[in-house]
């Protein structure tokens, strides 16, 4: 079983990565969200493009990327090598700005927010996981934008991850070294007039924000801590005891807080055997180990796509609940398990901890 | 090939038996006793009442144990009791006494009390973390021996975190030394508490790791209580990423002082480690002083560590000096515990490494730089 996993590490190592293609003057065909950018990469002078270099300064940055018009919900596509870009099927870089000072990304992300009616002037932040790089992580996030369109300001933090599937270690060290980093980011942030901040983790992403959350409430960053309107976790790659002991020694924890899981997880199959486990807390099987944790586990097994790392970013049906949900915290409040056309939702209440486990309604056809 | 003998060696080691505490109260009247304290975070087994590798969620666990140091042995070893055969107190390490605390306030006015054997001024107290793959027995025991033939003065506490005790339990170990951060936290505040006039940490492998994590949210939390009284930390072949322990070190800010690492030409599990973390140095075998300059720590390697020339001019506190005119013996003792379970790697990852290419070159001697 474990050579399985290791064949398809090898595998994955040789298919090409993503990157970002700038055309400024491309036609304006498709949905083009704005996403600001804090970054601990360094700038690569020769391509201008942000590498897996790690950087002691922060850059901050704004990206303008269009997604094309023609595409599923929860796929990517990349321009081909060596062909013309398309722009009604490629996803583009069409604007990008490096910020000279953070006094002018403030006020760029405070005119973004304006333009939000008031009550939704928030941040969403979303931090990358493992294995990706600088392009993968900006792109998906537009994908998110334009598949879920929800209120607010996008905003994406990219920590040097290597981009490499056998470099799980080193994206480790480097997840927890952009710490400061994040804190930092997040202080700028909320100096923008945000009414709300939502942090938003995928993976090992989860493992920086939860430090991050930690090591503010241990130095009592109230400023950030206040803002923070809710955490939403995507199949965090985290030890299930560090995580309700970094919860504990976080106190309160902002709420509403989402953890989306998966039992059929491969990746996270894949680091918990290296553990020596068998779950991480992104497939956990007992969350009444979490029960006196204020959270909300939202099961997504019955949405697995490919290996079930990312259901909520590339399950097309999973992205049409959520879609759909005018306010995905309000769809949650009600303790009672509801059905509709869409899905069908179980709750079970452990303690202070609820499971949700979303599936499909019978007779509608699952995904792969 | 070369992996594929090194995974045998990491399978035939990881059935190694391992050390367990045998308690013989008579022994006292044979060996040499030296009383360790301990916080740990580990989980007591119902069904042996020992602490085993599972992780203690909810608080620390603190206790002493008077531990007899058998008058026949090879310096430095420790000789666990035979299987099957009745232990003897001539040439085996056992435990005379066993002491657990019902809780913090408890264990803090033992030691208070084990302080105030000493005079004001002088109360010292030496905090050891061990590193990976311990148990423990094992942790206990090496504290104790180290802490008897280095005849240390003062009061000796152990922090025993997590480890899961196994050569292949390196990244069991990585998540069980970040969950520890808060144990070891609280347990440096008791010791604050206790009335510690001094307090020198010396940590090992990756259990300086752990200690740098909890220095920093220390510092993060601005106890200068417990800082104030931080009047040394030793870190011993440190399996850090030099970038990360330049961010913990940043934001402890003033690091306590002496601040010394020893590092160590002939560190193969720490080579291991970087081969597994990727190309960066680990902290413990740095190749270039120039990673470290900015900071005031002071990185000695072991082997060309000269004892007695007082060129460590660092010394009020008698325990120190003891400590680093010792420290070749500190640094074998640690050694032994790795000798014959270098594996640091599952097998998975020994052949995932493999495809990484990484090579460390040999550690260039440092000696004494920016000492302060």
């Amino acid at each position: 079983m474990r050579w399985l996993f290791l064949c398809l590490l090898v595998v994955a190592a040789c298919t090409s990565r993503g990157s970002i293609t700038y055309i400024p003057d491309a036609p304006r065909i498709g949905f083009v969200p704005e996403i600001f950018v804090g970054t601990t990469r360094q700038l690569d002078p020769a391509t201008g493009e942000f590498s897996a270099g790690r950087s002691e300064r922060q850059t901050l940055a704004r990206y303008e990327v269009q997604v094309p018009p023609d595409r599923e919900p929860g796929t990517i596509r990349w321009p081909r090598q060596g062909r013309e870009p398309n722009p009604s099927v490629d996803f583009l870089t069409i604007d990008r700005e490096i910020y000279q000072s953070p006094a002018m990304f403030r006020a760029d992300v405070a005119r973004a927010l304006a333009a939000q009616p008031r009550g939704k002037r928030e941040l969403r932040v979303f931090v990358h996981g493992f294995n990706t790089n600088f392009a993968e992580g900006l792109y998906r996030l537009a994908q998110l934008d334009d598949d879920l369109r929800l209120p607010g300001v996008s905003v994406l933090y990219s920590w040097p991850s290597r981009g490499k599937p056998l470099a799980y270690f080193p994206d480790r060290e480097s997840a927890v070294l952009a710490r400061d980093g994040y804190e930092q980011f997040l202080t700028e942030l909320a100096g923008t007039g945000a009414e709300r901040i939502i942090l938003i983790g995928h993976s090992m992403g989860s493992v920086l924000t939860m430090e991050t959350l930690r090591q503010m409430a241990i130095g009592k960053n109230r400023a950030v801590l206040d803002r923070i309107g809710g955490v939403v976790l995507l199949s965090p790659d985290v030890d299930v005891d560090v995580f309700t002991t970094t919860a504990r020694r976080i106190g309160k924890l902002p709420q509403p807080f989402f953890i989306f899981t998966s039992g059929r997880d491969k990746a996270l199959s894949l680091s918990a055997l290296l553990a020596g486990r068998t779950k991480r807390l992104g497939n956990i099987d007992k969350p009444e180990k979490l029960a006196d944790l204020d959270i909300t586990v939202i099961d997504t097994t019955a949405f697995s796509v490919k290996d079930g790392h990312f259901n909520i970013g590339k399950s097309a049906s999973l992205i049409g609940i959520l879609g759909n949900m005018a306010d995905i915290d309000a769809a949650f409040q009600d303790d009672q398990a509801q059905n509709t056309d869409l899905f069908t939702q179980t709750v079970q209440q452990f303690r202070n901890a609820r499971v949700v486990t979303v599936g499909l309604p019978v007779g509608k056809p699952g995904e792969r | 090939m070369r992996h594929l003998a090194v995974l045998f060696l990491i399978l035939l080691t990881a059935c190694a038996e391992r050390g367990v505490i045998t308690l013989l109260p008579e022994a006292a009247d044979i060996g040499h006793v030296r009383t360790v304290y301990f916080g740990t975070t580990r989980q007591t087994n119902p069904e042996t009442g020992t602490f085993d590798t599972k992780r203690l969620r909810k608080a620390v666990s603190y206790g002493r144990y008077d531990i007899s140091i058998p008058p026949d042995r090879k310096v430095g070893k420790i000789a666990w009791p035979k299987r099957g055969a009745a232990p003897d107190p001539r040439t085996d390490f056992l435990t005379t006494q066993e002491d657990l605390f019902d809780d913090a306030g408890a264990f803090r006015a033992n030691l208070a009390g084990a302080l105030r054997e000493n005079q004001r001024g002088q109360r010292d107290v030496t905090v050891f973390i061990h590193g990976f793959n311990n148990t423990f027995a094992e942790g206990m025991y090496r504290i104790a021996q180290m802490a008897n033939d280095l005849d240390l003065p003062g009061v000796t506490v152990h922090y025993a975190w997590p480890s899961a005790g196994n050569p292949l339990g390196y990244v069991y170990d990585r998540d069980s030394a970040l969950f520890a951060r808060d144990g070891l936290e609280r347990l440096l505040s008791e010791v604050a508490g206790a009335g510690a006039d001094r307090i020198v940490v010396v940590a090992h492998s990756m259990g300086a790791a752990l200690t740098m994590e909890t220095l920093r949210q220390i510092s993060i939390r601005g106890d200068k209580r417990v800082m104030g009284r931080i009047a040394g930390v030793v870190l011993i072949s440190p399996d850090i990423d030099v970038d990360v322990f330049h961010e913990q070190a940043t934001a402890i800010g003033t690091l306590p002082q002496p601040f010394i690492i020893f590092s160590s030409k002939r560190d193969r599990a720490l080579a291991l480690s970087a081969r597994l973390t990727g190309q960066r140095d680990r902290l413990g075998s740095l190749k270039d002083l120039s990673e470290v300059a900015d900071l005031k720590v002071t990185v000695v390697d072991v082997a060309a560590f000269n004892t007695g020339d007082g060129h460590f001019n660092v010394a009020n506190s008698p325990t120190l000096i003891r400590l680093l005119s010792r420290i070749t013996d500190v640094n074998a003792a640690f050694d032994s515990d790795q000798t014959g379970r270098t594996g640091l790697l599952p097998g998975v990852v020994l052949t995932v490494q493999s495809a990484t290419q990484i090579i460390l070159s040999p550690v260039t001697t440092i000696v004494g730089a920016n000492v302060p």
